[in-house]
């Protein structure tokens, strides 16, 4: 699905350098569950970043899909990340003036999917994620648990083939934690790709790959055991 | 997509209301100034277009050569000599017209009306297509008509079904009534003229030529305001290219001497814009000065839309890092955030409508106008408008916004409030400075004026009771017998007849010399025709000399022609003539040039008067010759004892009656003859003030909107300084601080610009205030101290909030 390749990112900042990527080499297959580990400031959002294109390396190659897509231009960016990467966040990053319905329908109004197109896909992401009979509801008025099945629901609603999650339980209770990793255990099962940062050992256990970063390098990639 | 775009648009308001309302509520202010500005000159400039013939018909207006002199550099007429001239040499010609404006006596039975006539020739009525209610456009052909409108129907007769009345000009001439027409509409130039009145009775110019001998050729000498030359051409013609023939026939006429010396050249005025040529006139440009000053005000409310827009839109970069993170490109994203800002816009609009809707009734009500909101005519207007303050308005906020990555965005990673923080200042600076600026300059003109008024009171304006109209041969006849008459009553003390009452605005001017002829050393002086007692009057002091006395028969000039003339003269004239003690001067004499084909005309000196300004208001004092002369004079002047019964008034009239029982008596106290003029201060003071009043709200309505959401949106912080011990005064202070600072330059920028534009105003005034510097001070302590007050508002009710409330709030 990607391949990264000597892969740098340099933060230039006043007169301090931070190297927070450092020669990376990753590749991840279509299909794929994998947990990005290690410690705080290693360089996992960043990397996660990048992978989204929300972000450009500062040097190295990124393949996505046999595509090299480092010197794209931001709209071209814009154009392959809305067909293919959802994203979730630590802080779910709902619109708080819209609701449940509207925050999932607001992925696929950049899509110019038809309206009635619109609901029914938004209905049936509704109910895979369990928050149908909130839709009306405005986020504030949900709990953390339901906000980022919300947020998974929007990742998702636009049929994408690989879904990026920066600490997804990371605001979220052990129980409600568990319950967003069997959604995305589910995802993936049914053939979506994901990429997950993560401070939890046994949430990092539902990935079939982790990999450890340590000061903008990877140190061990290891594969659980099928 | 759009509907999204509108819904959130919505939504966003509804949040944020206090911020919606205040950034509708201001663009809905510049708005209506800018509209109203924008129809008040377009009304101004499309006059007279009820008119059949308005697109042919022209009228003819004048440059004048610099060397003329007179403090204007074009007139809205010409001579009336031009008329039967373009009329004979205009090969397009299908009609000219001409019209003299003359006050009369029109008397109907025993009942007696001045009023002003417009003796026409009978063309007008063929160029002209009036409404008739009786009568038709003949009704100048009789060579004794008298065409009246409805209103001056009912006033002298009060009935319409006049035609064939007889009416009498100064009791010995008469006419008939040919025609009524209806009244001439408000925006038609014969109703709306600011320096003549409206034109409502018609007679033809034969008739002038009868009574007073009026040259039907016309005259190369005269020209007075509601004198017009018109003429209808066969086709609408290009301007330039009437503008051509007419010159050559003006040139092939005008003694070239004059055109060097007083009109250059003249110039057809198509019927429509013939109103506002007066503004041509004045050389001021009044309707783009309004047009201009309209623009500014919604420059100034786009600006604290842009400010307030920016500010808030700095809370929402999190939405859009999200919306980028799902694929909406930029464009999508600027798309979004001009929809609000057009809905914005759209909403003030309507806004401004319903202000405009509120505010036109009244102000055809005080300038008696027919402005009017066309809605079918200025729709393309208002949408533009509407689309491109919304577009200038939303352009910074959404540029700003939509600049943000996604990551700064989502990761909060640059403080909220860091952006746009310049920018903001700078606006903010901009409106106070343009509202100190402006608050400034009303008040230097509000104190000038004071002083205008303060001086004035050199005069005994209450005192003095001024009786109009009396330049009347048989009126100056019996002058003796009305003051006799008057001073038997017991609250009269003086009464005189003189050319010119202090306050009026008219230069009669002679040049003199202490040589007799002595071209060299000539220089200009004013000139007023008075009688025995106009120093005592008006409490004219003397400094030297004496009062002109009945005692001496030298005092008075026999005849206009007299070859000497004892005179008064004032302290000024005294030292251009070269003496330096007052005293020296009595009993000396200096010499008028009185034109080409007279003798010169000697005066002696017989007293001097102190320098008083007669002209007043704004004018310099000038040298002053007072004749004592045996022409009529236009005024009386009646000095009444101070705590004189109010029945006085009636006591005059009573005798004026007995007196003069011909001529009805119209009086007015000297105060309210000053307060005519001042009244046009009064007016451009008031201008003034309603603009920088809005000025300020506005700048203080922005401080307001950005003051509240600055301080909600540091609430988090706030809260952490409370907890972190700050006392309630330093978070005050804090904020406080945050936003005076732009206040504070504006004050700094603000004076010297105030200082300048008061120079400007107050060297049209000879005497001037002293104290400007303390008064343009003043006005940066009151925008400081408003700007404060709002701020301190919102600091007070942040500072003073629990902090848990305010860390849960996030
Ligand atoms: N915009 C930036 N400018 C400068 N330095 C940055 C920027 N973003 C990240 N860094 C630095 O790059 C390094 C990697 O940051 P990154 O956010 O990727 O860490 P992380 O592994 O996600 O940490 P955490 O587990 O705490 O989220 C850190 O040292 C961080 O300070
Ligand atoms: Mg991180």
């Amino acid at each position: 699905m990607l391949k990264l390749h000597d892969l740098s990112r340099i933060y230039q900042t006043d007169d301090v350098e931070t190297i927070a990527l450092n020669s990376v080499n990753i590749e991840i297959e279509q299909g794929e569950f994998v947990a990005i580990m290690g410690p705080s400031g290693c360089g996992k959002s960043t990397l996660l970043n990048i992978i989204g294109m929300l972000d450009n390396p500062s040097e190295g190659k990124y393949l996505f899909l046999d595509e090299e897509i480092s010197w794209y231009p931001e709209t071209k960016l814009a154009q392959i990340r809305k067909h293919n990467i959802g994203f979730i966040f630590q802080s779910f990053n709902l619109i708080d003036e819209l609701s449940v319905e509207e925050n999932i329908e607001l992925a696929l109004l950049y899509h110019n999917v038809p309206a009635s197109e619109r609901k029914k896909r938004v209905a049936e992401v509704m109910d895979k994620v369990g928050i149908a009979h909130r839709a009306k509801h405005m986020p504030s008025q949900l709990s953390g648990g339901q906000q980022q099945r919300v947020a998974v629901a929007r990742a998702i609603v636009g049929d994408q083939k690989m879904i990026l999650a920066d600490e997804p339980t990371g605001n979220l209770d052990s129980a409600h934690g568990q319950e967003v990793m069997e959604m995305l255990q589910t995802l993936n099962d049914e053939g979506t790709t994901i990429v997950m940062v993560t401070h939890s050992p046994a949430h990092a256990d539902y990935a079939k790959r982790t990999i450890n970063l340590f000061d903008g390098q990877v140190v061990t990639e290891n594969v659980r055991a099928a | 997509m759009f509907q999204n775009y509108i819904k959130i648009a919505l939504r966003t308001l509804v949040k944020n209301r206090v911020f919606a309302f205040i950034n509708v509520f201001g663009l809905a202010i510049g708005l209506t100034v800018y509209l109203f500005g924008g129809i008040i000159a377009d009304y101004e400039r499309e006059h007279d277009i009820m008119f059949t013939n308005h697109e042919r018909t022209y009228t003819i207006a004048s440059n004048l050569s610099p060397k003329a002199g007179i403090g204007v550099k074009s007139l809205d007429n010409t001579y009336s000599a031009m008329g039967p001239l373009i009329g004979a040499g205009l090969e397009e010609i299908d009609a000219f017209a001409r019209t003299i404006r003359r006050g009369y006596l029109v008397t109907s039975g025993d009942k007696h009306f001045h009023q002003q006539i417009r003796f026409a020739d009978k063309e007008l009525l063929d160029i002209f297509n009036f409404e008739y209610i009786h009568g038709d456009s003949s009704a100048l052909t009789d060579p004794k008509g008298f065409v009246v409108t409805r209103t001056i129907a009912m006033k002298i007769f009060g009935s319409l079904d006049i035609v064939g009345e007889t009416v009498f000009l100064n009791h010995d001439h008469d006419l008939r009534i040919t025609a009524v027409i209806e009244d001439l509409p408000n925006n038609s130039h014969f109703n709306s003229s600011l320096i003549s009145e409206p034109v409502e009775i018609l007679v033809p110019l034969v008739a002038l030529n009868r009574i007073d001998g009026w040259n039907l050729e016309g005259n190369w000498t005269n020209i007075s305001s509601g004198n017009h030359v018109y003429i209808m051409t066969k086709q609408p013609m290009v301007l330039d290219d009437l503008n051509q023939k007419i010159n050559t026939i003006y040139d092939n006429h005008v003694d070239p001497e004059m055109k060097d010396e007083f009109m250059s050249s003249i110039r057809a005025v198509p019927l429509k814009s013939t109103h506002s040529s007066f503004w041509d006139m004045v050389g001021m440009p009044v309707l783009e000065s309004i047009q201009i000053l309209g623009i500014l005000v919604l420059i100034v409310a786009i600006v604290n839309y842009t400010n307030l827009a920016t500010a808030q839109s700095l809370g929402r970069t999190r939405e859009v890092g999200l919306r980028k993170t799902l694929g909406a490109s930029r464009k999508q994203l600027i798309a979004q955030f001009l929809t609000e800002s057009l809905t914005i816009a759209f909403v003030a609009m309507i806004l401004a409508l319903v202000f405009l809707e509120l505010v036109i009734p009244s102000f055809n009500e005080a300038t008696s106008k027919s402005v009017s909101l066309d809605y079918l005519g200025i729709v393309p207007w208002l949408f533009s408008t509407t689309f491109v303050v919304g577009l200038v308005a939303g352009a910074y906020p959404s540029f700003l916004i939509t600049r943000t990555t996604p990551i700064e965005a989502l990761t909060n990673l640059k403080t909220k409030t860091g952006k746009g923080n310049l920018f903001r200042s700078i606006m903010i600076g901009t409106q106070f400075l343009l509202a100190i600026f402006m608050l400034a300059v009303v008040l230097i003109v509000y104190f000038q004026n004071a002083k205008v008024r303060e001086s004035s009171e050199i005069f005994p304006k209450d005192e003095v009771l001024v009786l109009k109209r009396t330049a009347v041969e048989s009126i100056r006849e019996r002058e003796d017998t009305l003051r006799n008459e008057l001073l038997q009553l017991s609250d009269v003390t003086h009464v005189t007849f003189t050319a010119q009452t202090p306050f009026e605005q008219s230069n009669n001017h002679r040049s003199v010399s202490l040589a007799k002829g002595d071209k060299d050393n000539e220089f200009s002086t004013n000139l007023n025709l008075v009688d025995h007692d106009f120093i005592k009057t008006f409490d004219v002091p003397l400094l030297a000399g004496r009062d002109f006395s009945r005692e001496i028969s030298a005092d008075a000039m026999p005849a206009t022609d007299a070859e000497s003339a004892n005179v008064i003269v004032n302290q000024l004239l005294v030292k251009n003539l070269g003496y330096s003690d007052v005293n020296e001067a009595v009993g000396t004499v200096f010499w008028s040039d009185r034109g080409e084909d007279e003798s010169a005309l000697e005066y002696r000196i017989v007293g001097v008067m102190e320098d008083q300004n007669l002209l007043g208001l704004h004018n310099k004092i000038k040298p002053w010759i007072f004749v004592n002369s045996p022409e009529p004079h236009r005024y009386g002047a009646v000095r009444i004892r101070q705590g004189a019964s109010a029945s006085v008034i009636s006591e005059v009239e009573e005798v004026w009656k007995r007196v003069i029982p011909d001529y009805p008596i119209e009086h007015d106290f000297l105060d309210g003859l000053f307060n005519d003029i001042y009244a046009i201060y009064k007016i451009m003071n008031g201008v003034l003030a309603g603009f920088a009043a809005l000025a300020l709200l506005l700048a203080l309505i922005g401080l307001f909107g950005l003051a509240a959401f600055m301080a909600r949106s540091r609430t988090k912080e706030i809260g952490v300084r409370i907890v972190l011990g700050a006392s309630v005064q330093q978070i005050i202070r804090l904020l406080l601080w945050q936003f005076s600072k732009p206040v504070m330059w504006a004050v700094l920028f603000a004076l010297p610009m105030a200082y300048f534009a008061a120079n400007l105003y107050l060297q049209f005034f000879a005497e001037r205030i002293s104290f400007q510097v303390p008064i343009i001070i003043l006005s940066g302590i009151i925008a400081i101290a408003l700007a404060c007050l709002i701020i301190a508002v919102h600091a007070i009710k942040v500072a003073t909030t629990n902090p848990v409330k305010a860390l849960r709030y996030e």
